[in-house]
């Protein structure tokens, strides 16, 4: 056993001071009422911006190399994903504010359960051993199961939260059990190694690296939500308290982003072909089945659901290319996808009110009257989810396409373009509602919730600046890749 | 006849292998929250074996550290899994997965 030097630990920092003040938030909230959801709002924010000063600080001087006896690593990819990480807590975190108040549950309680979710995303980004990489996969989804359900008394939000739990642990259990073959076929949990073993692994047991790679992909697709590993997320999605849904599919979803192509690229390339041509299946699969289902849907988080395994489709065709091009493409696009993504569902949460308002399609009829900017930035979301200039949709989707086709794989890049050329019909949906119907509410709203506003409107901006000068971040995202093998 | 009395690896992963596919069935087919709870821990514990399995057939020890920490999570998730199921339980008086089902899956 390697000696772990008490240096290593100090570059946890940022994780440590995360973790600290989440689990401070839980404790205050059993002071007496607890922190109101404004106070403990702006601890959050406050929290995680000092945490990025931190993880930005600590990267810094980090050395080469991996820290903790293997099991963690601080490169630029790690950074990448950490600010992207904490840009879409803090973000969610600013969509729940008025929402927790409005529902009378505890506030402290809330946040904290998101701030240790985050602390569980840090490290995920970071990991560089299997052992590391489920324990904070674990950490970041137990979190989510009780977040999905906060709602304890509402019949929907603990139907997700237990559809989420029971369909989550077993997701997480195929993966240990794929892990735990793995190890016993290479002799190593970290990736690295794993990598070294692999080759000559596979000619004395093809079977158990099969089955293990195969079942520790299966829990990767489960956790990005992709055909045919999808059931769970409609009902999730619909179920969970809305600030909750929008946390799962941008942060949840671009840390699961994070650790799959960490995997595949860092532990696997030994079997790229293998496991490119069956992420190329489910690639196309998600695309085609993700945008047919969400037609026909009349619930818009439903409508989102759908939409979001579709994205998980469009980003699984940038892993697959395996080069340098498809993964900065995956990178832009998820930072792309997470803005857009809060900002949709932050108009969602602005016209919900109690009784579930703002979740059908006739909620939006005359928004463009009643409160035109809003409709204008849920028109700029919709045209981003399609992938329309001048959006940052547009340059995500175009780079994503451009890696597979110049990675060999035109036919999944065609069925691509086709489905979102499809997925066009019910984007629009919502835009000829708040455009071009009529509802007898024709008073204004008063978009009193102005942080909520701000958020919103920070998304749109960052859409907008990405689609308009996409430049700056894809030379960071370029500086960011995974050296490849 | 001696060769296969002697118990080795592949019998460990064998029968984890049997009680991960017991443990995943369970979880589908059962319609009851705390079976599927118990079925949860089937499927962590084949697990486990397989990793102390491993760890001793390699000689090393980073298997059993693994099950340690396997251990630990499986506990925090039933408590998370039996938190969500007295939730249930006070909304609707049942612990059956089907009478709690109003979103179409």
């Amino acid at each position: 056993m390697p000696q772990i030097p008490l240096r290593d630990f100090l570059y946890l920092l940022p994780e440590i001071f995360l973790l600290t003040a989440g689990l401070l938030l839980l404790l205050s909230s059993s002071v007496g009422r607890g922190l109101g959801s404004r106070a403990a709002t702006l601890f959050s924010l406050a929290t995680l911006a000092a945490t990025a000063v931190m993880v930005v600080w600590v990267a810094q001087d980090a050395p080469p190399g991996l820290l903790l006896a293997g099991m963690y690593v601080l490169d630029d990819y790690a950074l990448y994903w950490k600010l992207l990480l904490l840009l879409a807590t803090g973000l969610t975190v600013v969509l729940s504010c008025r929402f927790v108040e409005e529902s009378g549950y505890r506030a402290g309680e809330f946040f904290s359960l998101l701030l240790t979710a985050a602390t569980g995303m840090l490290l995920m980004a970071g990991g560089a051993n299997l052992l590391s990489i489920w324990l904070s996969l674990e950490l970041m989804a137990l979190s989510s199961y009780v977040l999905a359900g906060y709602f304890k008394h509402e019949t929907r939000s603990n139907e997700a939260a237990l559809k989420y739990f029971i369909l989550g642990a077993l997701s997480s259990g195929v993966m240990l059990y794929g892990m735990s073959l793995l190890y016993g076929a290479a002799g190593s949990l970290g990736l690295a190694e794993i990598a070294a073993a692999l080759p000559a692994a596979a000619r004395t047991m093809p079977l158990v690296i099969g089955l293990g790679w195969l079942m520790l992909a299966i829990g990767l697709f489960f956790k990005v939500a992709a055909v045919p590993f999808h059931v769970w997320t409609p009902d999730v999605y619909v179920g969970a308290p809305t600030p909750v849904t929008a946390f799962l599919a941008a942060g949840s979803k671009a840390a699961s982003f994070a650790i799959l192509v960490r995997i595949f690229y860092t532990a696997l390339p030994g079997l790229a072909l293998d496991w490119q041509i069956i992420t190329a299946a489910v690639a196309a699969v998600t695309m085609i089945w993700g945008n047919l289902a969400a037609l026909t849907q009349t619930n818009v988080k439903r409508m989102l659901a759908y939409s979001s395994i579709a994205h998980a489709g469009y980003v699984l065709m940038g892993v697959l290319a395996m080069s340098d091009d498809g993964q900065w493409a995956v990178l832009f696009y998820l930072l792309a996808y997470v803005l857009i993504t809060l900002g949709a569902f932050g108009t969602v949460i602005l016209l919900e009110r109690r009784e579930y308002a703002g979740e059908t399609y006739e909620d939006y009829a005359g928004l463009a009257r009643r409160a035109p900017l809003l409709a204008a930035m849920m028109l700029l979301f919709m045209l981003a989810l399609t992938g329309i200039p001048p959006t940052g949709g547009f340059f995500g989707k175009i780079y994503l396409f451009a890696a597979a086709v110049e990675a060999g794989w035109t036919w999944v890049a065609v069925i691509g373009v086709l489905t979102s050329a499809l997925s066009l019909y019910y984007y629009l949906g919502i835009v000829v509602q708040m455009y071009l119907k009529d509802s007898d509410d024709v008073t204004p709203r008063p978009l009193e919730a102005r942080g909520l506003v701000a958020a919103i409107g920070f998304c749109a901006l960052a859409t907008l600046l990405l689609g308009l000068v996409p430049g700056p971040l894809v030379e960071l995202a370029k500086a960011s890749v995974l050296p490849l093998p | 006849m001696g060769a296969i009395l002697e118990v080795g690896t592949l019998h460990y992963v064998v029968l984890s292998f049997l009680l991960f596919l017991v443990g995943v069935v369970g979880i589908i087919v059962r319609r009851n929250m705390i079976v599927v709870l118990m079925s949860l821990e089937l499927v962590l514990n084949s697990v486990n074996l397989n990793l102390v399995a491993f760890s001793y057939a390699n000689g090393d020890l980073t298997g059993q550290v693994f099950a340690v920490f396997s251990i630990a999570v499986a506990a925090g998730e039933a408590a998370v899994g039996l938190g969500i199921l007295v939730a249930l339980f006070r909304l609707r008086q049942t612990t059956e997965l089907d009478k709690a089902t109003e979103l179409s899956g």
